[in-house]
């Protein structure tokens, strides 16, 4: 072998030898807690945080599932974003699924020791030609998995960058045939008040329904969700199976789906049915287009940045706008937000 | 009075020592301090309650609590200048237009500034009569604080905590109202 040949498998081997192992990453948590040092992290953050907000971050990401997660393959896929991944503590404690609480630390402490994902069924009906009910090893052998790495863009202004493991909803489309007067697929989230404490708040009307045009529902980036970072999805990030939409606003990516129904009329959409001049059917990542309570052309990356690093521009359509803009071509953005 | 600093010392001391603040820190720190003002706001406000039933001797921190509270709005707006606008000005401009919760945080603050700035024998004896009439503005910083917060929570539907520190604020506003007793500490 050439030194100089050499010197880039030394180089190679010395990258992928840092890589740490997944296990080990996952669990540094409980590492860091057994050295004590997080132990005297979370101490001064407890005491800070009874002075001040409640903490966003919530201990013990998976303890007590009630459904345990399993490791899922995935082949990769070509739409992966090349900025750095959002960390797998950030992704899975920082949530918004106020079935299970609207605190950020709320799905994590409350979701995997009450969600049942195992058995599930998601009923798929409506304007199709062989409407049918899918578990979820039906969904998974359905298509083969590919890991998307896609931007997520929250409404509130932050966003990530997370390893979804999933495919197209194509797929599924393909298979349950729509009929021609089909023009849009409404989704519906489980609500379970027995599993789901944040039923008893009012903070929407439950249960959780969101839609989508039947082209955007049928676009190659629209991905029907089983995994996140190489395994199952959590009980917080809306597993079994879930929906992600990277062009939109997070809240359009509905979570841990029981029903997909294929209809001829717009369907309701939970936060536009509760604030119709915030929140738009299409709610599309737009930095034009400002919002009463938090601005839109910046957002800040989880888990980037020092504290006083400058906030990043939102892309139109979370950056995804050679991929998608072709679906509102001549359409009014600000009209129809 | 000087319990009052120590939600102050904390954030200094957890920033400057790198301490673990949360997933979104920037969000964590603004809140807090918005929710600091709150309620030393409303214990503020309520200050005249607990001399009246319990220790007259408690308005003589009235002065230094009412700095402190406005101190705490003044971090709470530099920490939104920061984390929102990451120092830039003018674009708090084009807030005021889009988003009508700061809006009326910004005319809170700047009632809060009227009130701190004339807190002094000299300002008293300048004003006169009208002195007394400007601090009134209280009550309606109080109100405009709350408003501030029900809308930045509109957004979420989520109003368990605004409602808390409504009903505080009511129920202050209220005892202090009736009965009425002339008070006899100036």
């Amino acid at each position: 072998m050439s030194p100089r040949r050499a010197d880039r498998q030394r180089r190679g081997d010395d990258l992928a030898a840092q890589i740490t192992p997944y296990a080990l990453w996952r669990d540094r948590r409980q590492f860091l807690q057994a050295s004590g040092a997080a132990a005297a992290r979370l101490a001064g953050a407890a005491a800070l945080s009874a002075v001040m907000a409640s903490p966003s971050r919530a201990v013990g990401a998976t303890k007590d599932a009630l459904t345990p997660v399993r490791p899922l393959t995935a082949r990769p896929s070509r739409w992966v974003s090349m900025e750095k991944q959002t960390r797998w503590e950030d992704a899975t404690t920082y949530n918004n699924f106020y079935e299970f609480g609207t605190q950020k630390s709320d799905p994590a402490r409350n979701a995997p020791g009450r969600l049942k994902m195992d058995p599930w069924r998601l009923v798929v009906d409506g304007l199709v030609a062989r409407p049918q009910t899918f578990g979820v090893d039906d969904l998974l052998k359905l298509s083969p998995l590919e890991e998307r790495v896609y931007r997520l863009r929250c409404v509130e202004g932050w966003s990530m960058v997370i390893p979804w493991i999933g495919y197209s909803l194509s797929a599924l489309i393909q298979r349950v045939q729509p009929l021609g007067s089909a023009k849009y697929v409404a989704f519906t989230t489980l609500a379970d008040s027995q599993q789901m404490p944040g039923l008893r708040s009012d903070v929407l009307d439950w249960p959780y329904h969101e839609g989508l045009r039947l082209d955007e529902a049928n676009h190659a980036l629209t991905l029907l969700c089983f995994g996140a970072y190489g395994q199952t999805l959590l009980a917080q990030n809306g597993g079994p199976v879930r929906l992600v939409v990277p062009w939109k606003y997070g809240f359009k990516s509905a979570k841990s789906l029981v029903r997909i129904s294929f209809v001829e009329n717009q369907p309701e959409c939970s936060w536009n049915v509760s604030a119709p001049q915030e929140y738009g059917f299409y709610s599309n990542v737009n930095p034009n287009v400002p919002h009463r309570r938090w601005s839109q052309a910046t957002e800040r990356r989880i888990g980037e940045d020092s504290l006083f690093a400058p906030r990043r521009p939102t892309l139109m359509f979370n950056g995804y706008a050679e991929a998608v803009e072709a679906l509102y071509a001549g359409m009014d953005l600000r009209r129809f937000y | 009075m000087l319990w009052a600093a120590l939600p102050l010392c904390f954030l200094a001391w957890a920033i400057v020592s790198g301490q673990d603040l949360g997933t979104n820190p920037q969000e964590e720190i603004l809140r807090g301090l918005g929710q600091v003002s709150l309620c030393m706001l409303l214990w503020v406000y309520a200050l005249p309650l607990w001399a009246r039933w319990m220790d007259p001797a408690v308005l003589a921190a009235r002065r230094a609590m009412g700095l402190w509270t406005c101190g705490y709005a003044v971090i709470h707006f530099l920490a939104y200048l920061q984390f929102e606008h990451d120092r830039l000005l003018l674009s708090v401009w084009k807030d005021i237009g889009e988003r009508p919760f700061v809006s009326v945080g910004l005319l809170g603050l700047g009632l809060l500034l009227a009130l701190a700035v004339t807190s002094n024998r000299f300002s008293m004896q300048r004003l006169g009569a009208r002195w007394k009439v400007l601090h009134r503005l209280v009550h309606l910083i109080v109100v405009l604080s709350l408003v501030h917060f029900f809308l930045h929570k509109m957004g979420k539907n989520d109003y368990r905590e605004v409602w808390i520190y409504a009903s505080a604020f009511a129920a202050v506003a209220v005892l202090k109202v009736w009965p009425r007793r002339p008070m006899a500490w100036r």
